[in-house]
């Protein structure tokens, strides 16, 4: 009965990793956004001196799809080392999530985000106030 | 009360019944709406519509929910169009048919009307001769007649129409549920259908139609039906149209034993009586239907005759009831206008039983009697 | 009666899509399908045909009265939608043939599908639509309207109570406009009966459609009233045994008749009493939300309101996600019609809401089954989602 993937309808329901780290960490940011912008999604990387990724956050305006596209891409990310992770295909994402045709864009701008996260320096962002909320067991 | 007037309308099944009740009652979601209730109301709607399939063996995707036959027929003759088009149709297709393509012939179609042999039937070499190679053509030929019972042999006609390019639609209104149906396999590009003539709810028929063929929709707004027909689905009609398929399917052949057994009696019984003349007795018909004429009657009067007695029967096509015109088949058939003038139509349904066949016939006999004092004189006799 | 299933796993305030059935509605027309009822057919001219026959009048003559009409200016159809179709490309090729004579057809963007989809039809025949204006509440505003029915303008069409918004039209003044300036209107009341007072002939209406399943009848029936005097003449649709006096084609759906008939009655008799419960619901509802969120702006007229229909915008949320978090609540955005379709509501960006603003949007409509604890869990499940969905935004802190 319902409209989503399994997968997708639990990530969205329950997002782990979702709101963004505390504003006095240093993280890794990117964010990627639709044309008209109307959906938006943000990666935010803790990555270790030694290129591990410890920790990943993810914020997003948009449909069902994108919101399960970054919760998953968190989960996935974290313990992988940041030049793994580099190569990532938006392909991977599609399958794992099956996402249809008309919403495979939302894996597109999460790789785009983390990709652009990676690439950027470590920074403490200080425009952020939000701690990260949610925690709970892994499903991943 | 005796009911012998199944090809007019069929009360509604108690199970195609007890299947649309939850849907008048508990669940009154609109089949277009995104949150559950309107899902499951679609889920509904798209059951129904794989149970429809099946009855005349088409994908469920072939299906257009419709208000009716009536609907069905007239978006069936709007698969045609542009310039220099024709519309070929039998003469003794219901009024639907023909009503609707004269309609479109007032919109400048060529309507060209095939004519009938003394049976009712369409000839392949007559339909051949009419069609042409050049035009957008669309032949439509019911597969059984409503009156008379009679059985066209649409996969001869429809191969006929197809080598020429023609499109083939066929009224199947009263042979569904009485004719195993086979629409995948047949030559033929649409297909109407009745839900309250197999014993399901009034207000929803189907036409299905083979994905290459276009249909312009003559209901629009909102995109429903695959842009089709447009407006909400009549969800209990729908879901009580599926279960009356469903059943006419899986009781097919069960149904006409019965009713060919009890049509069998009846013509028995009407042999014995001279002034009986009955239609297309020889040709292939549907087994519940049987029409006849009495020579020296009036069926207006031996209607209202067997209305008095309880037993509802017609003369014809229940859209003419009424309007003291004979039928437009018998005529097509050649039958002068007195003969045409004294039809009666007997079509017989699953509650009906022997015992109703022989009140009947005794009725006739009483009723022919009273109304002809030559007959009991036994004038007729020679 | 509340349906189990519903009222254990959700909360329905869908009435403008689809009502669900009084039991006194399901028991006439049950009566009206198995071999014991009335299942003949009502063009059939034997004893049970006439019985279906007489139910059939009957009910035209109870709907005629109930919106001050007489029975034969009473048409069944399928539906509103049919009703619609009928109206205007049956008024437009009777009056109008082909249209091209440049013939104007006058409609505001904020019409239900059914009623702009054939005027686009009818543009494509040749005929020019002019877009009636509506201000930010969606009202067409009288004087507009009058400016811009021309000499070529031979058909207007107006919604008596929008389905997204539930603003109500000024429909006696403009019918008026419109017989003076010899344009035929037509009034799409689909959503209209039973949520206010009507009157065919007192309006002056030429053509009004209604539709059952709005107003706790069946779906699959609806009617379309035709004045009489002086006459209003359409082209049918559908062409056959020439039911409906020739005008609506096709054996007349007795149970569904008197199923709508039904339900009418019951829906004027209780006018006022639910006319006031919604003004309740309605307020409750949208003070709730109010307090509780900020940003989010009503969709709907001060003054010409239905009761019924509550539409809210809320800035700073996806719509699609607004929609599937609200798992629990039947509500719509935009005409269930347009749903399925990823589509913003046309109808609020014709107010002026931009696209995300129009897909953020949700529509609470209230039934005469609606209670207070459907109302105050509708609340707090959106609260939830909003404010659980902006907290996942990147953007949200940002506006606050």
């Amino acid at each position: 009965m319902n409209r989503y993937p399994d997968k997708v309808w639990r990530l969205f329901r329950n997002p782990r990793r979702a709101g963004g780290f505390a504003a006095d960490l240093p993280v890794r940011q990117g964010r990627a956004t639709t044309p008209a912008g109307h959906a938006v999604i943000e990666m935010q990387l803790l990555v270790s001196s030694d290129g591990r990724i410890e920790d990943a956050q993810f914020r997003a305006l948009g449909c069902p799809y994108l919101i399960a596209t970054g919760a998953w891409l968190c989960a996935h990310v974290i313990g992988r080392r940041s030049e793994s992770v580099q190569e990532l295909e938006s392909r991977l994402l599609v399958e794992q999530l099956e996402l249809p045709a008309l919403k495979r864009y939302c894996a597109v701008m999460a790789v785009e985000a983390l990709s652009t996260a990676l690439a950027k320096e470590a920074a403490v962002a200080g425009a952020q106030t939000q701690h990260a909320t949610q925690t709970g067991s892994e499903d991943e | 009360m005796i009911y012998f007037d199944h090809n007019a309308t069929t009360p509604v099944l108690p199970e195609a019944a007890a299947a649309m009740q939850p849907w008048l009652s508990e669940h009154y979601g609109n089949p277009s709406s995104v949150h559950r209730a309107g899902r499951l109301a679609r889920q509904a709607v798209e059951e129904a519509r794989e149970q429809v399939a099946a009855l005349v063996g088409a994908q469920a995707s072939e299906v257009i929910f419709t208000s009716g036959g009536t609907e069905a027929d007239n978006l069936a003759l709007h698969s045609v169009g542009g310039l220099g088009a024709r519309l070929l149709v039998g003469a003794t297709e219901h009024a639907a048919v023909l009503e609707a393509a004269s309609a479109r012939a007032g919109q400048g179609l060529e309507l060209d009307i095939l004519p009938v042999d003394q049976n009712g039937l369409i000839a392949q070499s007559s339909l051949a001769e009419r069609l042409r190679r050049d035009v957008p053509q669309l032949v439509s030929i019911m597969w059984a007649n409503n009156e008379s019972g009679v059985i066209q042999d649409i996969a001869a006609l429809g191969d006929c129409a197809q080598r020429a390019g023609a499109l083939m639609h066929t009224d199947a209104v009263q042979a569904a549920g009485k004719l195993p149906i086979d629409f995948a396999a047949s030559p033929v590009d649409l297909l109407s259908l009745s839900a309250h003539k197999i014993y399901g709810p009034k207000g929803v028929g189907a036409l299905v139609r083979k994905r290459h063929v276009g249909i312009a929709p003559m209901l629009r707004g909102g995109g429903h039906e695959g842009g089709l027909r447009a407006g909400t689905e009549n969800l209990p009609g729908i879901v009580g149209f599926g279960a009356a398929a469903r059943s006419a399917r899986l009781e097919l052949e069960q149904r006409q034993a019965h009713v060919l057994g009890l049509r069998t009696r009846l013509e028995a019984g009407l042999a014995q009586m001279p002034q009986v003349r009955l239609f297309a007795a020889s040709v292939p018909r549907v087994a519940n239907t049987c029409q006849f004429g009495l020579q020296g009657f009036q069926s207006e009067a031996l209607l209202m005759a067997f209305d008095q007695r309880g037993i509802a029967v017609a003369s014809g096509s229940a859209c003419h009831a009424g309007s003291g015109k004979p039928t437009h088949v018998l005529l097509a058939m050649g039958y002068d206008e007195d003969t045409a003038h004294s039809a009666i139509r007997v079509s017989l349904g699953q509650q009906n039983t022997a015992a109703e066949v022989d009140r009947f016939l005794s009725e006739l006999d009483d009723i022919l009697r009273q109304q002809a004092p030559a007959y009991a004189a036994g004038l007729f006799a020679s | 009666m509340r349906p189990v299933y519903l009222r254990a796993e959700m909360i329905y305030l869908d009435y403008a899509a689809s009502a669900p059935l009084r039991e006194e509605v399901i028991e006439a027309m049950t009566r009206c399908l198995g071999v014991d009822g009335h299942f003949a057919n009502p063009s059939s001219d034997h004893g049970p045909g006439r019985a279906s026959a007489l139910l059939v009048e009957q009910a035209r003559e109870r709907f005629a009265a109930l919106i001050g009409a007489k029975p034969q200016e009473i048409i069944w159809t399928s539906g509103a939608t049919e009703a619609n179709n009928l109206a205007l490309l049956g008024a437009a090729e009777f009056y109008a043939g082909t249209g091209a004579d440049g013939q104007r057809i006058a409609v505001a963007k904020t019409e239900h599908k059914s009623v702009l989809d054939p005027c686009r039809q009818l543009a494509l025949r040749g005929w020019k639509l002019d877009w009636l204006p509506t201000d930010a509440q969606g009202l067409i505003e009288t004087e507009s309207f009058a400016g811009l029915l021309g000499e070529q303008t031979a058909l207007a069409s107006c919604m008596l109570v929008n389905n997204e918004t539930g603003v109500i039209q000024d429909i006696p003044a403009l019918a008026e406009l419109a017989a003076e300036r010899q344009v035929l209107l037509h009034v799409d009341a689909a959503q209209a009966l039973g949520k206010l007072d009507l009157h065919c002939q007192r309006w002056n209406v030429p053509m009004m459609s209604f539709s059952a399943h709005k107003f706790g009848g069946p779906k699959g029936i609806g009617a379309l009233y035709l004045r009489q005097r002086p006459p209003v003449k359409v082209r049918p649709l559908m062409f056959g045994g020439g039911q409906e006096r020739g005008l609506r084609s096709g054996t007349l759906a007795v149970h569904q008749i008197v199923g709508l008939v039904r339900a009418a009655e019951l829906a004027v008799a209780e006018l006022e009493r639910n006319l006031g419960h919604w003004q309740q619901l309605r307020q409750r509802l949208w003070r709730s939300l109010q307090d509780a969120l900020p940003q989010c702006l009503l969709n709907g007229a001060d003054e010409r309101q239905s009761p019924h229909v509550l539409n809210v915008s809320f800035a700073g949320v996806d719509g699609e996600a607004l929609r599937a978090d609200l798992d629990g609540l039947a509500v719509s955005s935009g005409s269930a019609c347009t749903s399925e379709h990823a589509e913003p509501s046309y109808v609020l960006r014709a107010l002026g809401r931009d696209d995300a603003l129009a897909d953020a949007s949700l529509r609470f409509s209230f039934g005469v089954q609606s209670t207070v604890e459907d109302i105050d869990g509708a609340a707090q499940q959106v609260i939830h989602s909003v404010r659980r969905l902006r907290a996942l935004s990147p953007l949200w802190e940002d506006a606050a």
